[in-house]
Protein backbone atom coordinates (compact mmCIF):
# COMPACT_ATOMS: atom_id res chain seq x y z
CA UNK A 1 0.00 0.00 0.00
CA UNK A 2 1.29 3.44 -0.84
CA UNK A 3 2.54 5.47 2.23
CA UNK A 4 0.08 8.73 1.41
CA UNK A 5 -2.85 5.75 2.15
CA UNK A 6 -1.15 4.36 4.41
CA UNK A 7 -1.02 7.35 6.72
CA UNK A 8 -4.73 8.26 5.49
CA UNK A 9 -5.65 4.61 6.76
CA UNK A 10 -4.45 5.35 9.99
CA UNK A 11 -5.40 8.92 10.62
CA UNK A 12 -8.82 8.27 9.49
CA UNK A 13 -9.12 5.27 11.41
CA UNK A 14 -8.40 6.81 14.60
CA UNK A 15 -10.60 9.80 13.43
CA UNK A 16 -13.36 7.12 13.81
CA UNK A 17 -12.62 5.10 16.38
CA UNK A 18 -12.34 8.35 18.48
CA UNK A 19 -15.42 9.65 17.43
CA UNK A 20 -16.96 6.28 18.15
CA UNK A 21 -16.50 6.52 21.59
CA UNK A 22 -17.28 10.20 21.70
CA UNK A 23 -20.85 9.18 20.68
CA UNK A 24 -21.00 6.38 22.77
CA UNK A 25 -19.63 7.80 26.16
CA UNK A 26 -20.43 11.57 25.67
CA UNK A 27 -24.01 12.72 27.63
CA UNK A 28 -24.01 16.05 25.55
CA UNK A 29 -26.42 15.68 22.36
CA UNK A 30 -24.03 18.31 20.23
CA UNK A 31 -20.99 16.18 21.28
CA UNK A 32 -23.21 12.91 20.55
CA UNK A 33 -23.43 14.14 16.98
CA UNK A 34 -19.87 15.54 16.77
CA UNK A 35 -18.23 12.25 17.44
CA UNK A 36 -21.29 10.47 15.14
CA UNK A 37 -19.98 12.50 12.20
CA UNK A 38 -16.38 11.69 12.91
CA UNK A 39 -17.27 8.03 12.70
CA UNK A 40 -18.72 8.92 9.28
CA UNK A 41 -15.94 10.93 8.24
CA UNK A 42 -13.26 8.32 9.15
CA UNK A 43 -15.12 5.32 8.10
CA UNK A 44 -15.32 7.10 4.54
CA UNK A 45 -11.56 7.72 4.80
CA UNK A 46 -10.39 4.37 5.86
CA UNK A 47 -12.41 3.08 2.53
CA UNK A 48 -11.07 5.43 0.60
CA UNK A 49 -7.78 4.12 1.17
CA UNK A 50 -8.82 1.07 0.44
CA UNK A 51 -8.97 2.28 -2.82
CA UNK A 52 -12.79 1.92 -3.01
CA UNK A 53 -13.54 5.36 -3.97
CA UNK A 54 -17.51 4.85 -4.73
CA UNK A 55 -18.17 2.92 -1.14
CA UNK A 56 -16.53 5.77 0.76
CA UNK A 57 -18.60 8.07 -1.44
CA UNK A 58 -21.51 5.75 -0.20
CA UNK A 59 -20.43 5.43 3.00
CA UNK A 60 -20.31 9.28 3.98
CA UNK A 61 -23.62 10.10 2.45
CA UNK A 62 -25.19 7.24 4.22
CA UNK A 63 -23.22 7.37 8.10
CA UNK A 64 -23.40 11.31 7.79
CA UNK A 65 -26.68 11.27 7.12
CA UNK A 66 -27.21 8.95 10.09
CA UNK A 67 -25.44 11.03 12.54
CA UNK A 68 -27.72 13.68 11.60
CA UNK A 69 -30.83 11.57 12.15
CA UNK A 70 -30.08 9.73 15.17
CA UNK A 71 -27.39 12.65 16.84
CA UNK A 72 -29.89 15.40 16.37
CA UNK A 73 -32.64 13.79 17.91
CA UNK A 74 -32.17 15.61 21.37
CA UNK A 75 -32.83 18.89 19.47
CA UNK A 76 -36.05 17.78 17.89
CA UNK A 77 -37.95 17.26 21.13
CA UNK A 78 -39.68 20.63 22.13
CA UNK A 79 -40.94 20.38 18.85
CA UNK A 80 -41.85 16.72 18.75
CA UNK A 81 -45.98 17.39 19.33
CA UNK A 82 -46.20 18.60 16.13
CA UNK A 83 -47.24 16.22 14.14
CA UNK A 84 -47.19 16.28 10.28
CA UNK A 85 -50.29 15.97 8.12
CA UNK A 86 -49.33 14.88 4.39
CA UNK A 87 -45.92 16.09 2.98
CA UNK A 88 -46.68 19.62 2.54
CA UNK A 89 -47.23 20.42 6.42
CA UNK A 90 -43.97 18.17 7.45
CA UNK A 91 -41.00 19.68 8.61
CA UNK A 92 -37.58 19.98 7.43
CA UNK A 93 -36.24 16.78 9.24
CA UNK A 94 -39.60 14.64 8.21
CA UNK A 95 -38.66 15.79 4.26
CA UNK A 96 -35.65 14.92 4.68
CA UNK A 97 -36.42 11.41 5.74
CA UNK A 98 -38.51 11.23 2.87
CA UNK A 99 -36.16 12.09 0.44
CA UNK A 100 -33.47 10.04 1.79
CA UNK A 101 -35.87 7.06 1.93
CA UNK A 102 -36.83 7.22 -1.95
CA UNK A 103 -32.75 8.33 -2.64
CA UNK A 104 -32.33 4.61 -1.19
CA UNK A 105 -35.08 2.89 -2.81
CA UNK A 106 -33.42 4.02 -5.78
CA UNK A 107 -30.06 3.08 -5.18
CA UNK A 108 -31.24 -0.54 -4.04
CA UNK A 109 -32.86 -0.89 -7.40
CA UNK A 110 -29.91 0.36 -9.01
CA UNK A 111 -27.30 -2.09 -7.07
CA UNK A 112 -29.81 -4.74 -7.97
CA UNK A 113 -30.20 -4.50 -11.15
CA UNK A 114 -26.40 -3.34 -11.90
CA UNK A 115 -24.50 -5.26 -9.72
CA UNK A 116 -23.34 -8.66 -9.60
CA UNK A 117 -25.62 -9.94 -6.76
CA UNK A 118 -27.38 -11.60 -9.51
CA UNK A 119 -24.64 -14.02 -10.26
CA UNK A 120 -23.75 -14.84 -6.69
CA UNK A 121 -25.11 -18.53 -7.22
CA UNK A 122 -24.51 -19.11 -10.73
CA UNK A 123 -21.29 -20.77 -9.42
CA UNK A 124 -19.13 -18.08 -11.37
CA UNK A 125 -18.80 -15.56 -8.33
CA UNK A 126 -16.69 -16.21 -5.60
CA UNK A 127 -19.01 -16.00 -3.19
CA UNK A 128 -21.56 -18.78 -2.56
CA UNK A 129 -23.89 -20.71 0.05
CA UNK A 130 -21.72 -23.78 0.04
CA UNK A 131 -18.08 -21.94 -0.15
CA UNK A 132 -19.50 -19.78 2.76
CA UNK A 133 -20.24 -22.75 4.90
CA UNK A 134 -17.42 -24.59 3.87
CA UNK A 135 -15.08 -21.27 5.47
CA UNK A 136 -17.53 -21.01 8.48
CA UNK A 137 -18.20 -24.80 9.63
CA UNK A 138 -14.62 -26.47 8.22
CA UNK A 139 -11.70 -24.04 7.52
CA UNK A 140 -12.41 -21.80 10.05
CA UNK A 141 -15.00 -23.67 12.59
CA UNK A 142 -12.45 -22.74 15.85
CA UNK A 143 -12.53 -19.00 15.09
CA UNK A 144 -16.27 -18.53 14.41
CA UNK A 145 -16.99 -20.22 17.56
CA UNK A 146 -14.38 -18.00 19.19
CA UNK A 147 -16.59 -15.12 18.18
CA UNK A 148 -20.15 -16.53 19.10
CA UNK A 149 -18.60 -17.12 22.45
CA UNK A 150 -17.59 -13.69 22.53
CA UNK A 151 -20.81 -11.99 21.08
CA UNK A 152 -22.62 -14.32 24.06
CA UNK A 153 -20.67 -13.20 26.63
CA UNK A 154 -20.72 -9.50 25.35
CA UNK A 155 -24.74 -9.72 25.44
CA UNK A 156 -24.83 -11.15 28.60
CA UNK A 157 -22.39 -8.77 30.52
CA UNK A 158 -24.53 -6.32 28.89
CA UNK A 159 -27.99 -7.52 30.10
CA UNK A 160 -26.88 -7.67 33.76
CA UNK A 161 -25.50 -4.38 33.63
CA UNK A 162 -28.60 -2.53 32.12
CA UNK A 163 -30.59 -4.90 34.49
CA UNK A 164 -28.66 -3.81 37.49
CA UNK A 165 -29.26 0.17 36.46
CA UNK A 166 -32.98 -0.61 36.14
CA UNK B 1 3.51 -0.65 9.32
CA UNK B 2 1.75 -1.10 5.85
CA UNK B 3 -1.63 -1.70 6.84
CA UNK B 4 -2.95 -5.15 6.13
CA UNK B 5 -6.18 -6.80 6.28
CA UNK B 6 -5.39 -7.48 10.36
CA UNK B 7 -5.36 -4.04 10.73
CA UNK B 8 -8.84 -3.51 8.89
CA UNK B 9 -10.30 -6.30 11.36
CA UNK B 10 -9.12 -4.12 14.01
CA UNK B 11 -10.52 -1.23 12.99
CA UNK B 12 -13.93 -2.83 12.31
CA UNK B 13 -13.74 -4.43 15.44
CA UNK B 14 -13.20 -1.54 17.72
CA UNK B 15 -15.76 0.49 15.75
CA UNK B 16 -18.56 -2.48 16.04
CA UNK B 17 -17.39 -2.65 19.57
CA UNK B 18 -17.67 1.33 20.14
CA UNK B 19 -21.23 1.18 18.62
CA UNK B 20 -22.06 -1.67 21.25
CA UNK B 21 -21.26 0.26 23.91
CA UNK B 22 -23.12 3.15 23.08
CA UNK B 23 -25.88 0.95 23.08
CA UNK B 24 -25.30 -0.64 26.57
CA UNK B 25 -23.97 2.54 28.14
CA UNK B 26 -27.40 4.81 27.28
CA UNK B 27 -30.83 3.99 28.79
CA UNK B 28 -33.18 5.71 26.97
CA UNK B 29 -33.91 4.77 23.51
CA UNK B 30 -33.07 8.07 21.61
CA UNK B 31 -29.65 8.13 22.54
CA UNK B 32 -29.45 4.59 22.00
CA UNK B 33 -29.72 4.92 18.69
CA UNK B 34 -26.45 5.98 18.23
CA UNK B 35 -25.15 2.70 18.16
CA UNK B 36 -26.19 2.39 14.66
CA UNK B 37 -23.60 4.32 12.94
CA UNK B 38 -21.07 2.81 14.74
CA UNK B 39 -22.12 -0.44 13.71
CA UNK B 40 -22.90 -0.15 10.38
CA UNK B 41 -19.27 1.57 10.06
CA UNK B 42 -17.23 -1.45 11.62
CA UNK B 43 -19.73 -3.67 9.12
CA UNK B 44 -18.66 -1.91 6.80
CA UNK B 45 -14.72 -1.53 6.97
CA UNK B 46 -14.49 -5.29 7.41
CA UNK B 47 -16.64 -6.28 4.26
CA UNK B 48 -14.25 -3.89 2.68
CA UNK B 49 -10.69 -4.85 3.92
CA UNK B 50 -12.14 -8.58 3.11
CA UNK B 51 -12.09 -7.22 -0.85
CA UNK B 52 -9.19 -4.83 -0.41
CA UNK B 53 -6.38 -7.50 0.75
CA UNK B 54 -8.12 -11.09 -0.81
CA UNK B 55 -6.30 -13.06 -2.69
CA UNK B 56 -7.05 -13.51 -6.31
CA UNK B 57 -9.82 -16.37 -7.37
CA UNK B 58 -12.70 -14.35 -6.03
CA UNK B 59 -15.21 -11.49 -6.99
CA UNK B 60 -13.51 -8.70 -6.67
CA UNK B 61 -16.62 -6.61 -6.00
CA UNK B 62 -18.05 -8.17 -3.93
CA UNK B 63 -16.90 -7.20 -0.57
CA UNK B 64 -17.67 -3.51 -1.51
CA UNK B 65 -21.10 -4.61 -2.48
CA UNK B 66 -21.54 -5.96 0.88
CA UNK B 67 -20.22 -2.73 2.63
CA UNK B 68 -22.60 -0.29 0.19
CA UNK B 69 -25.40 -2.70 1.80
CA UNK B 70 -24.23 -2.39 5.24
CA UNK B 71 -24.13 1.46 5.02
CA UNK B 72 -28.10 1.57 3.43
CA UNK B 73 -29.10 -0.96 6.13
CA UNK B 74 -27.58 1.47 8.41
CA UNK B 75 -29.44 4.45 7.69
CA UNK B 76 -32.70 2.71 6.85
CA UNK B 77 -32.30 1.46 10.63
CA UNK B 78 -31.69 5.39 11.76
CA UNK B 79 -34.38 6.42 9.86
CA UNK B 80 -36.67 3.79 11.38
CA UNK B 81 -35.15 3.88 14.80
CA UNK B 82 -35.52 8.17 14.50
CA UNK B 83 -39.09 8.23 13.50
CA UNK B 84 -39.68 5.69 16.60
CA UNK B 85 -38.30 8.06 18.99
CA UNK B 86 -39.83 10.71 18.03
CA UNK B 87 -43.44 9.32 17.63
CA UNK B 88 -42.92 7.76 21.05
CA UNK B 89 -41.99 11.34 22.22
CA UNK B 90 -44.95 12.95 20.75
CA UNK B 91 -47.41 10.58 22.82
Amino acid sequence: MDLVLTIVFYAFAILAVVGALTAALSAIASRRLLGLVGVAVGTSGVLFSFSAWLVALLALVCLGASALLVGGGGQDRGTASARPGWLGEAGPVTLAGVAATASLFVLLVAAAAGGSFQNAGSGSAGVTASALGRVFFARDALAVDAVGAAVMIALAVGALARGRRS
Amino acid sequence: MTPSFAHALVVGAALLSGGALAGVWRRDGGSALAALPALSAGAAICMAGVTRFAGAGHSPETGQELAALVCFMGLAASILGAAWTRRRLAR
